[in-house]
């Protein structure tokens, strides 16, 4: 690889706390909210063509159609609005979702390295309350800061079994801070703020199995399914002990009826549930089996270049695993893409833009909506 | 084409990167708490028993930053003197010494505070016999302020909050500072006053920022020269002191703050080390209950302050001046003293080796009218304490 790739490949390796996704209320329960390891050019299509994208992480057979050595890092703004009942605020935040690198080796087999968000658990909520102090009622302002999360790092490689049908074998490791920081000043000024800080680090380990295929004509078929070991939590120097991680099971469609035009659907299902158990020992409100479906279409503008500036677009809907209060029902969320992309240099490098619009609720109570703008940046020397 | 596209994406990641981070939601405990509620908590610790005690001279009556003068206040009667160092009985004029007359005399004096809200104030100055030192009492310096010895009275204005006061004397008022061998030149004067309500003031020392009486002479010699027939003598305040009826008796069991000479108090606590090392501090009161009403001199506060020390040697022991916790005094209540001494006490937390111990003392030390007195430990009510109000560690993980 080139130096490029390196430098892009150290980058993403030692910064993996850049890889925050967004801040939202409903990363405060469990282990945060979820990411989906996808390139800006899948995000376009709502993640659906998630598990054909080769400079995706979900599924470790996709990189199979890499033949060049290829690095690419995808940045993220987001802008949102969170209402609950406590009231509603905007926020936005920048963060860096995915760092991809990859590589052939020998001409049938492509190994990759990627760090990409895991569950997120970076927000700051501001809670107010009064206490009964000196037998007065003093009102209590907390800020609760929350940054970090769980990163994925995987290695993998993905081999071109033939020439339809690729297959591809992941190795996780999970790791990440959480650092939580609580401010807690007063109305009164008699009482002087205060400041609790506590870092949280975690550490598990995964497999993951993929394959795509070709069947025939304009079908393509992929899947993917993940273990992954228990998570053990530390706070500080305590060990908070181990938690189970989610079973990932995923399959994918993909219809390529002529040179512009692809369609795709993608379904995965993670066994968030196994963690309850866990969390409610902990005094946690829970999880829950998750479900994502997500499809979305690809039509190339330029029939004598469909890779020219085409336009994705894509819907998404799936549940969240971690109740934000107790005894609440699982939010969803729902995601709307477009986006397009760019081949540079006779495809040695590319630009990808994605828009996504999300709504996310749980109940009524909760209720989110933002937009997230992705670039994503590949060369391939 | 592509160098713009470039460039754009270029600015595009560069826009995105640098937009600011904004990630807060409103909330509330329990339901968006990370560990539930964080748990606040108090404490009383009173000083530890017998340790509480009163250290006295550390500002003795010459030393005093402003003499007091009263009438009629509960924070007791007070009268100020001045002694004067010994005026020539001639001037040095055309190479030899030579008598003169004088004409005019102003006895000049600093005026350091008073109680804004009353009017009328009138100083009146005595002559006192010149024997008088810091060893006179309160009647010594009295029995000499008659009518027989008033040298004359100055009418301060109602708008004169501080600053210098003069009495101008002329023609035959001149004679009442004359001065005889059996003075030695030398003259003392004391001062009471009189207002349209019982007050106090308090006037210049000779280490205050006014400075203490001044007495000027002008005087006329009898010499041909009229350049030199005008000469102006000054004399300055040799020694100076004020004297109270009724001095205070100090009780062993009590605490006391000023007074002249002045003590001082230093007060031991134990907190458990449960509280300092292992919660975060939000609130630290020190109470101190009066043993009798807190007198002084409205609109002129004192404040009690309060320190730590570096090493607890009883009344050697060395204040930390940097860190300082002051509360002025009220007037004319019993009610509890609180001072907050949340920075003290958090020093106990964050330097090891500074001992638990709180040194008070008063400000202005040994020139106020106030002088409070608080209940001790071996008082049998009232002890000193302290009530602390902390934050237990929340546990953060609540997954």
């Amino acid at each position: 690889m080139n130096r490029a790739i390196v430098l892009l490949l150290v980058v993403g390796l030692v910064w993996p706390a850049a890889l925050d996704a967004q801040g939202s209320q409903f990363g405060v329960r469990g282990l945060g909210l979820p990411g989906l390891p996808i390139s800006t050019r899948a995000s376009g299509t709502a993640g659906a063509s998630g598990l054909f994208d080769a400079e995706s992480a979900l599924n470790p057979a996709a990189p199979a159609a890499i033949f060049r050595p290829t690095a690419s890092f995808n940045l993220a703004q987001h802008w949102r609005t969170s209402e609950n009942i406590f009231g509603a605020a905007s926020g936005k935040d920048t963060n860096f979702p995915l760092f991809f690198t990859a590589g052939p080796i020998g001409e049938r087999m492509v190994g990759t390295v990627s760090a990409s968000v895991y569950t997120d658990r970076t927000f700051a909520l501001t809670l107010t309350d009064t206490v009964l102090l000196r037998d007065e009622p003093v009102t209590t302002y907390d800020t609760v800061r929350s940054r970090g999360g769980l990163t994925d790092v995987r290695a993998a490689l993905a081999f071109q079994a033939s020439r339809r049908v690729a297959v591809g074998l992941g190795l996780h490791l999970i790791t990440g801070t959480n650092r939580v920081d609580t401010r807690r000043s007063f109305a009164d000024s008699s009482y002087n703020a205060v400041a609790l800080n506590n870092e949280l680090s975690y550490a598990g380990a995964g497999v993951s199995a993929g394959f795509t295929a070709n069947p025939g004509g304009a079908l393509h078929l992929a899947g993917m399914v993940r273990f992954d070991t228990d998570l053990s939590i530390d706070r500080d120097t305590v060990s908070l002990g181990d938690v189970p991680l989610p079973v990932t099971l995923a399959a994918g469609l993909r219809w390529t009826p002529s040179r512009r035009l692809s369609l795709s659907s993608q379904a995965m299902s993670r066994r968030w549930g196994r963690l309850d158990q866990a969390l409610r020992d902990r005094g946690g409100a829970g999880a829950v089996h998750t479900t994502l479906v997500a499809a979305g279409l690809e039509w190339g503008r330029n029939a004598q270049r469909p890779d020219q500036l085409p336009l994705r677009l894509g819907v998404r809907w799936n549940q969240m695993p971690f109740p934000v209060a107790e005894g609440l029902e699982t939010g969803t969320e729902f995601t709307a893409a477009l986006g397009t992309g760019l081949l540079l240099g006779g495809g040695r490098a590319s630009l990808d833009l994605s828009l996504e619009r999300v709504w996310r609720s749980e109940t009524v109570a909760f209720e989110e909506r933002g937009v997230a703008l992705r670039l994503g940046v590949a060369v391939r020397p | 084409m592509s160098g713009r596209l470039w460039i754009a994406a270029a600015l595009l990641a560069a826009a995105l990167a640098a937009c600011a981070e904004d990630l807060t939601v409103p909330g509330q405990c329990p339901d968006l708490c990370l560990g539930g509620t964080p748990r606040m908590e108090e404490i009383v610790v009173p000083v530890v028993a017998s340790s509480d005690t009163t250290f006295f001279g550390f500002a003795g009556l010459g030393e005093v930053s402003a003499l007091l003068v009263s009438n009629a206040i509960a924070a007791g009667e007070a009268r100020a003197w001045y002694q004067f160092a010994a005026r020539p009985d001639s001037v040095f004029v055309q190479e030899q010494w030579m008598p003169y007359t004088a004409d005019s005399v102003v006895i000049a004096l600093g005026l350091v505070a008073r109680d804004t809200a009353l009017s009328g104030l009138v100083l009146y100055l005595h002559r006192i016999p010149y024997t008088v030192d810091t060893l006179s009492g309160f009647a010594f310096v009295e029995s000499a302020m008659t009518p027989a010895t008033l040298i004359d009275s100055i009418v301060v204005p109602d708008t004169l909050r501080r600053g210098p006061v003069r009495a101008l004397l002329t023609g035959e008022a001149v004679a009442r500072l004359q001065l005889t061998e059996a003075d030695s030149g030398r003259l003392a004067i004391g001062v009471r006053m009189r207002a349209a309500a019982p007050s106090g003031v308090r006037v210049g020392s000779l280490i205050s920022s006014t400075g203490a009486a001044l007495m000027t002479t002008y005087a006329r010699v009898a010499v041909t020269d009229t350049v030199q027939q005008r000469q102006t003598i000054t004399t300055a305040t040799l020694t100076n002191g004020w004297v109270t009826r009724t001095p205070t008796v100090h009780h062993p069991d009590l605490l006391y703050l000023g007074g002249a000479p002045s003590g001082r108090t230093v007060l031991r606590f134990a907190v458990p080390k449960a509280i300092i090392d292992s919660t975060s501090l939000v609130r630290a009161t020190l109470e101190l209950v009066p043993a009798a009403p807190l007198h002084g001199l409205p609109t002129d506060p004192a404040a009690i302050e309060v320190r730590g020390v570096t090493a607890d040697l009883g009344a050697k022991s060395t204040p930390i001046f940097t860190f300082l916790q002051s509360r002025a005094l009220p007037v004319g209540t019993r009610d509890t003293v609180r001072i907050e001494v949340f920075g003290l006490v958090q020093l106990w937390a964050s330097a090891t080796g500074i001992p638990q111990t709180l040194y008070l003392s008063l400000a202005p030390e040994a020139g106020s009218f106030h002088e409070p007195v608080f209940f001790s430990s071996r008082s049998g009510q009232g002890t000193p304490r302290l009530r602390i109000t902390y934050l237990r560690p929340a546990p953060v993980e609540r997954p």
